[in-house]
């Protein structure tokens, strides 16, 4: 269930903007743990077994649009969050940014060695970058950049033509180190035997099964909030692929899995009473949204698109679809991304707290008003009767329901078509559908501009003329507070304009059991450098 | 005359004076009559018949028994176990499983009935042409084979892919899949038929080839059709089912029986009874239509008794 941004989220919250300042970021808060049975000794050695969301299409992150704990963890970045979404350093020590904007640089680390012994240095990350501009499917995401230098060894220099906002989150992101000569040798199969700097070592893949890691026993550039600063006690690392949620579930109950990531909401209270299994919850960098396409002639009206947001009442779908583990969103940024205001959130509050009759009004001054009797409203002759693009997953099609129920009590009727991610991903890019329930995720509000800003919006198809110097306006300010208010008439805007229904952000799920020291977040990943297993 | 009827169907030396119209009536309809007899006395058959009617009657007067709604949520009420306000418990939306499993009836027999007509009406057709041209047979035939090669539900996915998930876009899909058995066996039964003098005799007269099929073909092929659709309407029940499962077919929230278990199944550990019982439906109604099947294929048969 993911939009092409929300593949990226995992990666891009890793890190965002050192002008952003993170605000109610607490709330991604510190996993629970529940205490062990205390039967069995954790201690060094052994396998952890992880039950990972879905297979990457390739372990070559450049070339992935998925990029997660399955297939990053080989690399390391420039810089690194906490699990409070604190920027923290990590291949970079320092870096600043010239009084224009435009030049960064990146101080690195002096220690760093390669899974091949090789010492890192400026030079591969320059190449590492420059591969990233040249193939990546995401290279847009890095901005109007110039030229990338190593004046020496341990320095890089990047220079922009504007001042690009975002750029830290994207660039420190996808500009881990890659082994040098594995490039040289591999180019674009890379993906087949990679190798950078991480603390996990690419082992083996067994396509459609799992994915293999020896741990890094060398590894001591983990970023500051991995306690253990020596060797990693874990000797190896699998993920594996099931694609069954029952299959999962019942795998972790036998203790073949040790980490169960994602957990399907339906599945958590049973955990929760189970004795020796902690539960972490983090609310996710995104948010699920009922998108209109608003090339649609249907959706031109903005009344028509604040009527049925007014129309839509998140509490029964967070309550019951999501089983409470989900909290409703009514503005544009949920509050995990930097950006987010309360003053939009509380006017979005406001304006689309449910009101069937003022929907109704609404709808009727947009010319949709039942003629016939039947209880859907109608428009020349013909009925309002949107198709609603939902993808397979049981979660979603309740949604679906929930949110055809609601419709109904205004005059809609949402017909409700459950299709493969791939054909709503076609038919909604291609602008041939009415409605989709979508989902998108980024640690950066700059996401705003790659759903609305000039030739980006592909899902929602919503470009203006006004909006557009607003988001740009957003990507170009390094200063933290400048910034947050450009944001904030971005919000405003967005909340009045209505050209989707955010509906809610979801709380990451991950159960774990038979470790010690086990931390998760969505900003850091799995903490490797911690975890012990414990053997019975 | 009731002591020849039977043979009439398979007698080598069928009366010359069949041409003419009026005995004919009298014979069938004696037929039949005696085909009921026989079928009557079998039990299972008898059973098959009456889950059906059981289960047809309650889905044709769906909104007077169902005892709710099918589409109102009621929060308060989700998850409960069957009691005697929910007969059969209610599902996540709080929606009465009992009358949607009787509203969603109509679509799976629906779907069975469509699917299985549209598969009749096209493999008979066919049927009877390569049976009886056999020029076109060789060209009809194996393009059944190669339809035959593959798995009914992959073949009916397959379809689905090219025409898009749906109730319609299922039972094309489900009447295609069901196609080649159908003119299997009535290009055979066609085959054993047209070589009979009888068919020679009325071929020798000049009578025109759409006469001698309608007349004298597809009368004397009708027992092995009649058990053919019957199995395979329950087949057909199942697989619309299997589609639904695989949200392939009907779309949320239709009631139909195999999206319900779908459904169910993520709730398999808390409620048992919102999969549970849309899928005894579906393994009732297909058990029983097997049955009845059977039963007339015992009937039918003149080789009995």
């Amino acid at each position: 269930m993911k939009e092409t941004f929300h593949g990226l989220k995992k990666a891009f919250s890793l890190l965002v903007t050192c002008s952003v300042i993170l605000a109610g970021c607490s709330s991604a808060g510190q996993p629970q743990t529940k205490s062990q049975d205390g039967q069995g000794v954790a201690g060094k050695g052994g396998t952890l077994v992880i039950a990972a969301p879905m297979e990457p299409d390739t372990l070559d992150t450049q070339l992935s649009t998925w990029v997660d704990d399955a297939n990053m963890r080989m690399y390391d970045n420039l810089l690194a969050r906490d699990a409070s979404g604190k920027i923290v350093p990590h291949l970079a020590e320092k870096y600043s940014v010239s009084e224009d904007g435009k030049v960064w640089t990146f101080n690195l680390r002096k220690d760093v060695k390669y899974h091949s012994g090789e010492p890192m240095t400026a030079e591969h990350i320059k190449k590492s970058i420059e591969r990233f501009v040249a193939i990546s499917p995401n290279k847009s995401l890095i901005g109007p950049l110039v030229k990338v230098e190593a004046p020496d060894p341990y320095t890089v220099k990047i220079t922009m033509s504007e001042p690009y906002a975002p750029f830290l989150s994207t660039v420190s992101d996808f500009m881990g180190a890659l082994d040098p000569t594995r490039l040289d040798k591999l180019g674009d199969k890379f993906g087949d035997d990679p190798s950078g700097t991480g603390p996990l070592i690419f082992k083996e893949k067994v396509r459609g099964a799992s994915v293999s890691y020896k741990v890094n026993k060398e590894y001591r550039w983990s970023p500051e909030f991995a306690e253990n600063k020596g060797e990693p006690y874990l000797d190896e690392v699998m993920f594996r692929f099931i694609k069954d949620d029952d299959t999962k579930m019942l795998e972790f109950k036998k203790g073949t899995i040790q980490v169960f990531q994602q957990v399907p909401p339906h599945f958590v209270k049973e955990l929760e009473s189970m004795p020796g299994v902690g539960i972490a919850k983090n609310l996710d960098i995104g948010i699920q949204y009922l998108g209109f396409n608003n090339k649609n002639p249907m959706f031109q009206d903005v009344r028509v698109r604040q009527a049925i947001a007014m129309a839509v009442d998140r509490d029964p779908i967070v309550q019951y679809a999501m089983n409470g583990l989900a909290k409703p969103v009514f503005g544009p940024l949920p509050p995990t991304i930097p950006g987010y205001s309360e003053k939009v959130e509380n006017i979005a509050k406001e304006m689309y707290a449910r009101d069937v009759a003022k929907s109704k009004q609404l709808l009727a001054e947009a010319g949709w008003t039942d003629t016939n009797g039947d209880g859907i409203l109608d428009k020349d002759g013909k009925p309002f009767s949107p198709e609603l693009l939902v993808a397979g997953e049981p979660v979603l099609q309740q949604i679906a329901q929930i949110l055809q129920s609601q419709l109904k009590e205004v005059g809609i009727d949402l017909r409700i078509n459950v299709t493969d991610l791939q054909t709503l991903r076609d038919r909604a890019t291609k602008a041939n559908h009415d409605m989709a329930l979508l989902m998108y995720g980024l640690a950066d509000p700059d996401i705003l501009y790659l759903m609305f800003g000039k030739g980006n919006s592909r899902r929602l198809h919503y470009e203006n003329a006004e909006l557009e110097p607003l988001l740009v306006k957003g990507r170009q300010t390094t200063d933290v507070n400048e910034r947050l208010q450009a944001y904030e008439a971005v919000g405003e805007f967005l909340v009045k304009e209505s050209p989707w229904v955010p509906l809610y952000s979801k709380e990451v799920v991950t159960a774990y059991r038979d470790v010690e020291g086990f931390k998760t977040s969505t900003s850091t990943g799995i903490i490797f450098q911690d975890i012990k297993l414990i053997k019975k | 005359m009731n002591g020849k009827v039977t043979e009439w169907h398979v007698d080598t030396n069928p009366p010359i004076q069949l041409l003419a119209q009026e005995p004919k009536q009298v014979e069938s309809q004696a037929y039949w009559i005696l085909v009921w007899k026989r079928l009557s006395k079998n039990i299972t058959a008898m059973g098959g018949l009456v889950i059906l009617l059981l289960f047809i009657g309650g889905v044709v007067f769906a909104s007077y028994i169902a005892p709710y709604p099918i589409d109102q949520m009621k929060f308060e009420d989700r998850l409960l176990a069957p009691s005697a306000t929910h007969l059969l418990g209610t599902d996540d939306f709080g929606r009465d499983i009992f009358s949607r499993i009787l509203h969603g009836g109509q679509i799976s027999l629906m779907m069975g009935l469509i699917s299985v007509t549209l598969a009749t009406v096209v493999g008979i057709t066919l049927g009877v042409i390569a049976g009886f041209y056999r020029k076109l047979d060789m060209f009809i035939m194996q393009v059944m084979d190669i339809l035959m090669s593959f798995p009914a539900l992959l073949l009916a996915i397959v379809i689905i892919a090219v025409l898009g998930a749906g109730l319609t876009n299922a039972m094309i899909a489900v009447a295609i899949a069901a196609i080649p058995s159908y003119v299997r066996v009535v290009r055979s039964a066609v085959l054993s038929i047209r070589e009979k003098e009888y068919i020679e005799a009325v071929q020798a007269l000049g009578i025109r080839d759409y006469k001698i099929i309608s007349r004298h073909i597809i009368p004397n092929i009708l027992s092995p059709i009649i058990v053919m659709t019957t199995l395979l309407f329950g087949e057909s029940i199942l697989s619309a089912a299997a589609l639904s499962f695989l949200g392939l077919g009907a779309q949320p929230p239709a009631p139909e029986w195999g999206a319900m278990v779908f459904v169910g199944r993520t709730f398999l550990s808390q409620a048992w009874w919102m999969s549970l019982f849309p899928g005894l439906a579906i393994m009732l109604v297909v058990l029983a239509f097997n049955m009845l099947g059977d039963g007339l294929r015992d009937a039918l048969d003149p080789k009995q008794n």
